[in-house]
């Protein structure tokens, strides 16, 4: 049965559900906007690293060469040299414009250089040649410098991609906005009509069943109720019926009162008649009794004349 | 319920047997009339007995009048006027009454009554005589 109930509910699960799904696509956008910004900010960081590596990785390799012999530095200087590698590989995963794509190839090139002239120059002092020690660390240090010119150009442009970047999830933050808020007020007006359908849906059948509700109240029996509320399958259809039950059993009654009034009064009107009939015998019977009485005198003077005239 | 009736009374007769046979049958016949009466009678009842009374009234009247004609009686057209009086009174009667048999049958039971006592103790006793001559008993 499509009851009223149901509809009600239906609608109402409807609205939720709208205004349900619409707050998550703005939940969702904002989240992704977040998570975009922090990775940007986090290769970044490993970026600006790079710098700070580089220039550690010469240092450790002058530290090496002064203080020749000293393992301690080699194991600095591996370690330093592993992490800038890692970096690098892992940036390479990280970075999405192409244009810093190329950049950081660039830099990783030119940390190579750093990295294989410090390379060369511990192999010697290995071996204990230490003549060459601090050309290898001036290489070293003009490779640097390109590395950090190198490394400050990437972040340049990658700034200017987090800048563009948020400008355009601004932008679409902004564009699911305003197409969330024209669709949802699109949904509330759909609603608006839909309810306001269902409310006339409701009342009028009401509307139309409460017109014959008050000709009965007002006592016109032979009130039609409209065969569309009859039919109808909720909960005004079964009102309506039971209603039409509820006439056809009174108009039912009236009948039976009105056949036994009927009866009442024939009866009432045999019995007026019966005792109509017996005061007037009774009438006849006294009246009568008087008369009798008259007569009687009237015997007894003719009597006395008929004896006066047989005397006579 | 019981009311008073004239019963037959030797004061009645005319000393002729045959007519005062048929004043009796008349006082019975209206006695008849008044018992039925008293018993919440139907319509049809009190019609054929009130019927078989005034038929029976008209039969006693020829019955008379063919004797005073026979000994042409001195009174006889005075006696049969008051015959005539007396049915023209039954047939005014009759006519007031139609709607309602048991009203007439019993101003028809009344006015029987006074007539018959008035008629029998005055008017049919002047005829005695002459009947007698004549050698009626």
């Amino acid at each position: 049965m499509n009851s009223i109930r149901n509809r009600i509910q239906n609608t109402l699960i409807g609205m939720i559900l709208v205004v349900g799904v619409f707050a998550a696509i703005m939940f969702l956008v904002n989240q992704l906007n977040v998570y975009q910004n922090q990775r940007i900010i986090q290769t970044m960081t490993m970026e600006y690293s790079i710098i700070s590596m580089s220039d550690n990785l010469i240092k450790t390799y002058n530290n090496a060469g002064k203080n020749s012999g000293n393992m301690q530095f080699f194991s600095e200087y591996r370690t330093i040299k592993e992490n800038l590698l890692n970096v690098i590989i892992l940036l390479k995963t990280r970075i999405v414009s192409e244009e810093s794509r190329m950049l950081l190839l660039g830099v990783e090139h030119t940390a190579n250089m750093v990295i294989s002239e410090c390379d060369a120059g511990l192999k010697e002092i290995k071996a204990g040649e230490l003549q060459n020690f601090s050309e290898h660390f001036a290489q070293a240090h003009k490779e640097n410098e390109f590395v950090q010119s190198n490394t400050a150009t990437l972040l340049q442009k990658e700034l200017e991609y987090l800048s563009s970047t948020q400008e355009k999830s601004q932008q679409l933050y902004f564009i699911t906005l305003i197409t969330s808020s024209i669709i949802f007020l699109f949904v509330i007006f759909v609603m608006i009509i839909y309810a306001s359908n269902f409310s006339k849906q409701l009342i009028n059948p009401i509307e139309n069943l409460t017109k014959s509700v008050e000709q009965v109240a007002a006592g016109k029996m032979d009130v039609l109720i409209n065969q569309e509320l009859i039919n109808q399958k909720d909960e005004v259809g079964i009102l309506s019926r039971s209603f039409e039950m509820m006439v056809i059993n009174i108009k039912d009654m009236i009948t039976k009162l009105n056949y036994s009034n009927i009866q009442i009064t024939n009866s009432k009107d045999a019995l007026e008649k019966g005792n109509t009939e017996l005061k007037k015998l009774n009438q006849f019977m006294v009246d009568r009794e008087i008369k009798m009485i008259e007569l009687k005198k009237r015997i007894s003077e003719l009597e006395k004349s008929s004896m006066q005239q047989g005397k006579i | 319920m019981t009311t008073s009736k004239l019963e037959w009374d030797e004061k009645y007769s005319v000393g002729v047997q045959q007519i005062d046979n048929q004043h009796k049958k008349m006082f019975d016949t209206i006695n008849r009339l008044i018992e039925l009466l008293a018993s919440k009678p139907t319509q049809s009842d009190v019609d054929s007995i009130v019927k078989a009374l005034v038929e029976y009234k008209q039969f006693h009247f020829k019955t008379e009048e063919d004797y005073f004609d026979k000994f042409n009686y001195e009174h006889k057209e005075e006696h049969k006027a008051k015959h005539r009086e007396f049915n023209s009174k039954l047939v005014s009667l009759i006519d007031l009454y139609k709607e309602d048999t048991i009203a007439l049958a019993f101003s028809l039971v009344n006015f029987l009554e006074d007539w018959l006592i008035d008629h029998l103790m005055v008017e049919d006793q002047k005829y005695i005589e002459c009947f007698r001559a004549h050698g009626l008993k």
